[in-house]
């Protein structure tokens, strides 16, 4: 508190002028009133503790002891025992009370300010618990390293940026920044460099240490246990230096968030294993679901193929023709099969991470059920969109799989020319398709199991209904990637319902322009 | 048909290119088979055949050079054979001068109304020597390009500029695949951006305008993700 506020001085003047004069007012009446002198030396060393008490500093309280000995001398002066005064050693009584009130105030002032260095450590204590609870409610590296950037930033009052993986990597550094041109001089390859040295090294670099002393910002290292999390870099270049607490504090700050940042690097992995986990059973299920209903097919081919080149003297040409159309038939349907698995290598490698671009629903739709025609010329497709123009972000190829595997699916289920039909519905900020037939719906278990990728009712599979398992859990996969739902039910009135829905986040409707 | 018409096959895989000449023998064309892009190259100066059937997969060079190479000296039409799932592949063939592609797998009725297809636009384009024809009829749809006509069940269709272009433009290519990126080059001029969305919003309006049903457009089909076609014309 060197600098003290003029305001501050000012009302301490003043508070000082308005106690003393009081006291000298009350000294002096009380004085006349009883001719007593003794209370005067006990309003003066009370208007000493007040003013000691109210004001900043020792300043105050000194100048008002010493006021106060003149003010109390003038006032036993004028009063009717002032002839007393030059004896009874009243002088050496003035000297000790100057003396005690010193003490008093320097006492007062001192206590004052152990009290205000405590509060301050308590609030400090009490902001940095916020910061540590805030951080810690956060559960991504971007909104943590956001979040201590904004400390960091108000903290020192300088522009700062954050990196949560060295800039050589190609990280772009979140930046909190006071001043335009900063942020062109901190994303200099010079100042990047430096970061990325801090990265390497796990020292601070940069304005006003060892390393990198030219750039304009000093880059502090969030680490913990040995590892690093982070870079915060600070720009000091012609700002005011910080202090000592200032700098202590930020040290509490940075290596809150470093620990921040590690629980969530540690959280963050160990999804990631689960996520893998998961996926791996995935696989493994439709890998075995694959090699069942590869094999039947195949076997067939080879078999009926293999009859008719040995037998061809004993079958009739009637039979043989039979044998040709199972083969044809069975090698259709290992094409679809094999579509339907080339599909599922579009989506690459970790989660939900589609290609996706604006596509316009009705062409979509219109390019399924086309292909569905070709391969079941009879199948009666009813389709009802929305009739605003809709474009919806999404993986083309892969959601006419989805919807072709739908529809198959009821054409399979519910009979070759049964009713299926496909409505699209806006809803929000979402879209919803439904593939509804009227065959005789989904058994129970049915619904709960239909998309794991096993056929799941086995043991009644006929040759006709074959390979629903794959095609299904195929359309989960591709409808999770896109960050979208699906589930299966039955309608009320019978029939199988399929239901998905894709997020349109991204995608607007555009307007009819005329 | 006192000649033949003669098919040169590119195609390296022998199950393929064997079905691929049993299906066109028993349908009377003439078939020369070969494996390689460079030996195809010297086949078509050598035998002047009347299509091409190519496939993009070549062992020796990339299928798209081929094009090039042929379509530097000769204008005979290319049949391009792709693998499903590969857009890319379809527009760059198609770009680089293919007038048509199938993808694999195909059947034989497939393969040989593509074939016929190709063939009928090559001899069309040839006899009427590039020049542009007045008309377009497929169905009750019909274009009147003198007029800037286009009626539809007997009714006149109100088209926009943009829309009527876009419309004309499909119609002088009826049958054929005309990619997005060809599309806007033409209409919207070459140094329009390669974002097909404005492309694709005014063929919606435009499909509601011809189409009874949308969702099962008649007159102007999507090649999703490649581009557009509009069916042959039958006047």
């Amino acid at each position: 508190m060197k600098k003290m506020n003029t305001p501050i001085i000012i009302s301490d003047i003043l508070k000082t002028a308005l106690i003393l004069s009081a006291s000298a007012v009350l000294s002096f009446l009380i004085i006349q009133r009883t001719g007593e002198d003794s209370n005067a030396y006990i309003f003066y060393i009370l208007s000493v503790i007040i003013i000691s008490k109210v004001t900043e500093g020792y300043l105050c309280s000194f100048i008002a002891s010493f006021l106060g000995i003149i003010i109390s001398y003038y006032c036993l002066f004028f009063s009717d025992i002032h002839l007393l005064l030059f004896h009874n050693g009243y002088p050496l009584t003035l000297g000790a009370m100057f003396i005690i009130s010193v003490i008093i105030s320097t006492t007062t002032a001192s206590l004052k300010k152990h009290v205000r260095k405590a509060e301050n450590r308590e609030e400090k204590t009490m902001k940095l618990n916020e910061i540590s609870r805030n951080l810690l409610s956060l559960n991504s590296i971007e909104d943590i390293g956001n979040l201590a950037l904004e400390y960091v930033s108000s903290l020192t009052g300088c522009s700062c940026v954050f990196y949560s993986k060295s800039p050589q990597s190609g990280e772009q550094g979140m930046i909190h920044s006071h001043n335009p041109k900063h942020i062109a001089i901190m994303n200099s390859s010079h100042e990047r460099f430096v970061a990325h040295w801090v990265f390497e090294n796990k020292k601070t670099a940069g304005f006003q240490t060892d390393f990198g002393n030219e750039s304009s910002c000093t880059y502090l290292p969030l680490i913990s246990h040995d590892k690093i999390f982070g870079v915060i870099g600070i720009f000091q270049l012609g700002q005011s230096p910080l202090d000592k607490s200032a700098l202590d504090y930020l040290k509490l700050i940075i290596s809150q968030a470093a620990i921040t940042l590690e629980r969530q690097y540690l959280a963050d992995s160990s999804r990631n294993i689960l996520l893998e986990t998961e996926k791996e059973k995935m696989r493994a299920n439709l890998l075995r679901a694959i090699s069942h209903d590869l094999r039947t097919p195949l076997t067939g081919m080879i078999g009926a193929s293999e009859t008719i080149m040995n037998n061809k003297e004993q079958l009739s040409q009637k039979e043989q023709d039979k044998l040709i159309k199972y083969i044809y038939e069975d090698s259709n349907w290992l094409l679809h099969m094999v579509e339907n698995l080339l599909s599922v290598t579009r989506i690459k490698e970790g989660a939900s991470s589609v290609n996706k671009t604006l596509e316009p629903l009705e062409e979509v739709i219109t390019a399924s059920v086309d292909r569905l025609k070709k391969r079941y010329p009879k199948a009666n497709v009813q389709v009802k969109i929305p009739e605003d123009f809709l474009m919806v972000p999404m993986d083309a190829t892969l959601i006419m799989q989805v919807l072709i595997n739908l529809l198959e699916n009821g054409v399979k289920y519910a009979g070759k020319s049964a009713l299926i039909s496909l409505h699209v519905t806006k809803t929000g900020d979402e879209v919803l398709f439904q593939v509804a037939d009227d065959g005789k719906g989904l058994t129970f278990t049915d619904a709960e199991t239909i998309f794991e990728g096993i056929s799941p009712t086995a043991a009644q599979t006929s040759d006709s209904v074959k390979g629903i398992g794959i095609g299904l859990s195929i359309c989960k996969t591709i409808i999770m990637a896109h960050g979208g739902t699906i589930s299966a039910q039955n309608q009320p009135d019978g029939g199988a319902l399929f239901t998905f829905t894709l997020p349109l986040e991204g995608g607007n409707t555009l307007e009819q322009e005329n | 048909m006192s000649k033949k018409i003669k098919i040169l096959v590119i195609e390296d895989e022998p199950p393929i290119s064997k079905f691929i000449d049993a299906a066109l023998s028993a349908n009377h064309y003439k078939v020369i088979l070969c494996r390689t892009g460079k030996e195809g190259i010297e086949l078509i100066s050598s035998h002047c055949p009347d299509l091409v059937l190519l496939d993009l997969g070549l062992p020796d060079m990339d299928g798209l050079q081929v094009i090039k190479e042929v379509k530097e000296w000769s204008s005979l039409p290319i049949l391009v054979v792709s693998a499903r799932d590969d857009e890319t592949s379809k527009v760059q063939a198609l770009d680089a001068g293919g007038d048509d592609y199938i993808t694999k797998p195909f059947g034989t009725s497939e393969l040989l109304a593509r074939i016929r297809a190709a063939l009928r636009h090559y001899a069309k384009a040839d006899s009427k020597n590039g020049q542009a024809k007045n008309c377009y009829k497929a169905k009750d749809f019909l274009i009147d390009f003198d007029k800037h006509l286009v009626t539809v069940r007997g009714e006149e269709v109100h088209l926009t500029q943009i829309e009527y272009k876009l419309v004309s433009l499909l119609a002088q290519n009826p049958g054929k695949v005309l990619t997005y990126d060809s599309i806007i080059t033409k209409i919207w001029g070459p140094y329009a951006e390669k974002d097909n969305q404005i492309l694709r919003v005014n063929m919606a309006n435009i499909r509601r305008k011809l189409e009874k049903n949308p969702v099962e457009p008649e007159y102007i089909l999507t090649e999703i993700g490649v581009g557009y076609r509009m069916v042959e014309d039958f006047s």
